[in-house]
């Protein structure tokens, strides 16, 4: 169910857990902890309504391992926070936990667990710990899930998108191109 | 070349006179029939330096032209040892360069085409400057970079045609820099660009300035203006220099690494630098177009040590080499208008009595190379 | 970053540990070098275009220009794909390695095919429909204001195969009709934004006569690429007056000697 993967130019080891819920009831308590800072809770949670495939995610986590092991740069307090950080298209890091991390509100969670030399989680502690502490259904995480729930209303507005994108493989090279604009542009 | 002639091969001889901007230069070469290396016979120079702060103005440079050009000539004679009887052709600058010298000049060069009943052949002064180069330095077939004063070019040899790859859209690197060394008050002996370089060895802080490269070409107008604007921000100097153009209008620049005040050596450094990056750059982007690793660099900002240092470091990460002549030759001289005169006149070319005229602006793509296959 | 005696970043950092995803070659530039990799997953290719270092120029100076060239490549190509204008996407971009991930092209430039396309049976037809298609995607691109910059027949691409779905699922198709897919801009190394009809009546310039000096026979054809372009691009009046001056001054301007 917990997906992991070992991202393409990217210093070895590494890995990248990523895993979806949807139905969640305990959004708020998972928020508190996360902002408690407590130990434990160092995931990106990721609204994944704001999500329209698995490459958008899989380009936030690439991004944010770049800066941890090759540029040495984060922009936020850490690898996990950067996920987030990373999915905005623009540089306002509160906006950007306002409008893709998990909010009260939130239902579908996309969470993912990065692990490298200096932190190494297997997936199996990471999976473990998720289906403690999160309430709701494991789903299996691919392209067919995610889309099914992309809220498309929110990720045009969020991603000011101008032209509707007749293709879904379209939209998703747009959301990719301004997420790397925010960084260039 | 047969082994039983005993005959040794024709000698043929020109005169070359140069004076298209403050250089005036009289030179005289050989060259033999059988292809054995040119000979030069005199190369002699003398350079309108005006005082610092000041350019070279066309009126008084060709008063200087005209002052000196029949006692160079006379002593080039003398010198060699060379007869008028013995001269084949007189060879001229035709262009381009700045109006009132070149005439200066041309109009000599007819008198004596005249008076000793001589050919005359008038040259472009940038294919006099790669010819010489080539010749100087054996390099066969390079992309040139012709930077002076007045030009900046890079040229590739193609079908009887020196071609433009790139060029300065707006003034020449040489003419930035000499610009820059009058808002500095450097003085222009030797040249401007000389002191300039000898300045900038001491300069240690790399400013950011305008770096334009467009595709082939570049352009040195937005960097002069930049670097004369923070040239006027310079701390005054320690020197009693009462004629420095530099104002305390604020508060002085100064490195933010250090804190410490901006010097025109660190300006010098950073300006050259700058315009030497786009100049190797280009001319590697032309390198790669036509799949050269030689390099030739001619014209008198090619006398440039940190130049020939850069661009032989780009030829080498490349495979290949820069060739670079002396000042004898990178310098405006008369003996390259001789040079690349007598190859012309040898392909049986001469310019028509009333063609000698002088042209500003005489392309190096005009000229039909056709001494080369 | 005013501290003028260390070497900046890109010059020391040998990494630690392996970075195992293989580099193809593709084409050494002056000024960059294209590898073929793959961008997150080993199914999705990717082109990567490398700025190495020059070692002839001042560190910092060189640090400068190769962050910057690459920032501004990177933000032409995302913005001229926001805009409709066929160019390869871009993926991932690492400024001061000098570093852009963007799609991978499957095909072939123009200046490889065309001559074969003409001489192929009905190949004039396909030829035809790769002009209107060149016109159109450069009316675009200067409708935006983008300037390419190096516009030549090696630097438009002919799609052979066509990604189909999203990035993670990549599946590519082979292109049945060539006429039915799009021409691709490519190397935007040299570009910028601009309004000036000059900028982009040198755009024209450089294409044309990279059809007069490789396609002999596709000359004429170029004219073609002109109608479409003007079709698409409905402000090009000025910048086709332009290209008649363009033409005639040949190269450049004259310089004073």
């Amino acid at each position: 169910m917990l997906r992991t993967y070992q991202l393409e130019n990217l210093p070895v080891p590494h890995e990248v857990h990523v895993a979806l819920f949807s139905n969640i009831t305990n959004a708020a308590d998972l928020r508190k902890q996360l902002i408690a800072g407590n130990a434990d809770f160092e995931y990106a949670f990721i609204d994944a309504t704001t999500i329209v495939s698995l490459a958008h995610a899989l380009a936030a986590a690439h991004m944010s391992l770049h800066r941890l092991l090759v540029s040495g740069k984060l922009r936020t307090h850490n690898a996990h926070s950067e996920i987030v950080y990373n999915l905005s298209p623009t540089n306002n890091i509160t906006e950007a936990f306002r409008r893709f991390g998990v909010s009260d509100k939130t239902t579908s969670l996309l969470a993912i667990k990065v692990s490298h030399s200096k932190q190494p989680h297997t997936a199996a502690d990471v999976e473990k710990h998720l289906r403690d502490v999160i309430q709701g259904d494991f789903v299996e995480v691919s392209d067919a899930t995610l889309a099914r729930q992309t809220d498309w209303s929110k990720v045009k507005k969020y991603y000011k998108m101008q032209v509707p994108q007749d293709r879904l493989e379209d939209a998703e090279t747009e959301v990719l191109g301004k997420m790397v604009m925010s960084v260039v542009g | 070349m047969s082994p039983t002639s005993t005959s040794p091969p024709r000698r043929f001889i020109a005169l070359g006179l140069e004076g298209s901007a403050n250089k005036l230069g009289v030179g005289l070469i050989a060259h033999f029939s059988d292809n054995s290396p040119a000979q030069i016979l005199s190369n002699l120079r003398d350079t309108f330096i005006s005082p610092p702060g000041e350019g070279f103005l066309p009126k008084d440079t060709a008063k200087h032209h005209r002052a000196w050009i029949v006692p160079l000539i006379k002593r080039t004679l003398k010198e060699s040892g060379v007869k008028v009887k013995d001269i084949d052709v007189i060879c001229y600058t035709k262009g381009p360069g700045m109006g009132a010298p070149l005439q200066s000049v041309a109009v000599v060069a007819r008198t004596l085409s005249k008076l000793w009943d001589k050919p005359i052949v008038g040259v472009n002064h940038c294919v006099g400057h790669i010819e010489m180069g080539r010749e100087i330095t054996g390099a066969q077939n390079p992309v040139v970079l012709y930077v002076s004063g007045g030009n900046t070019q890079v040229i590739a040899y193609a079908e009887q045609k020196y071609r433009i790859f790139g060029e300065a859209l707006d003034i020449a690197v040489g003419n930035c820099l000499d610009r820059f060394a009058r808002t500095l008050n450097i003085p222009n002996d030797p040249a401007p660009g000389y002191n300039i370089e000898q300045l900038a060895k001491s300069g240690k802080v790399l400013l950011e300035l305008p770096y334009t490269v467009k595709g082939m070409d570049c352009s040195f107008s937005g960097i002069l203006a930049y670097i004369d604007q923070l040239a006027t921000q310079l701390a005054p100097s320690s020197d009693a220099d009462s004629t420095t153009k530099s104002k305390q209008e604020r508060k002085p620049l100064l490195d933010p690494a250090t804190n410490n005040p901006i010097t025109p050596a660190d300006l010098c450094f950073s300006l050259q630098e700058t315009v030497f990056g786009m100049l190797v750059e280009i001319t590697e982007r032309a390198m790669a177009h036509v799949g050269s690793s030689q390099v030739l660099i001619v014209g008198g900002v090619g006398c440039n040590e940190r130049l020939q240092e850069m661009m032989g470091e780009m030829a080498r990460e490349r495979g290949g080499s820069v060739y670079a002549t002396d000042e004898r030759f990178c310098i405006d001289n008369g003996i390259m208008i001789a040079h690349a005169g007598l190859l012309a006149w040898r392909t049986g070319f001469e310019t028509k009595f009333e063609d000698t005229t002088c042209t500003q602006r005489f392309r190096t793509d005009e000229v039909h190379v056709a001494w080369r296959d | 970053m005013g501290d003028t005696t260390t070497i900046p970043a890109p010059f020391t950092i040998t990494p630690a540990v392996q970075i195992p995803t293989p580099k193809t070659l593709i084409k050494q530039g002056a000024e960059a070098i294209v590898y073929r990799t793959t961008y997150l997953l080993p199914t999705i290719p990717s082109l990567l275009k490398y700025r190495p270092p020059k070692a002839y120029r001042h560190p910092i100076l060189d640090a400068r220009l190769t962050k910057h060239r690459c920032l501004s490549e990177a933000r032409l190509l995302i913005r001229a794909r926001s805009l409709g204008i066929p160019v390869p996407a871009v993926y991932f971009v690492d400024e001061s390695r000098g570093e852009i991930y963007m799609e991978c092209i499957e095909g072939d430039s123009v200046r490889d095919v065309l001559d074969d396309m003409l001489m192929q049976e009905g190949g004039e037809g396909k030829v035809d429909a790769l002009m209107v298609k060149m016109g159109e995607a450069v009316g675009k691109l200067h409708a935006a204001d983008i300037v390419h910059g190096d516009l030549t027949t090696s630097n438009v691409m002919v799609r052979r195969k066509v990604r189909k779905g999203l990035l993670c699922a990549a599946q590519e198709e082979v292109v049945e009709h060539v006429e039915d897919e799009g021409v691709v801009l490519i190397d935007f190394g040299l570009g910028s934004m601009s309004t000036a009809e000059e900028d982009k009546a040198v755009d024209l310039y450089v294409l044309e006569r990279a059809f007069a000096s490789t396609h002999p026979k596709a000359e004429k054809l170029f004219k073609d690429v002109l109608e479409a372009y003007q079709r698409s691009y409905k402000k090009s009046k000025p910048v086709m007056r332009r290209l008649q001056g363009v033409r005639m001054r040949g190269r450049k301007r004259t310089m004073i000697g």
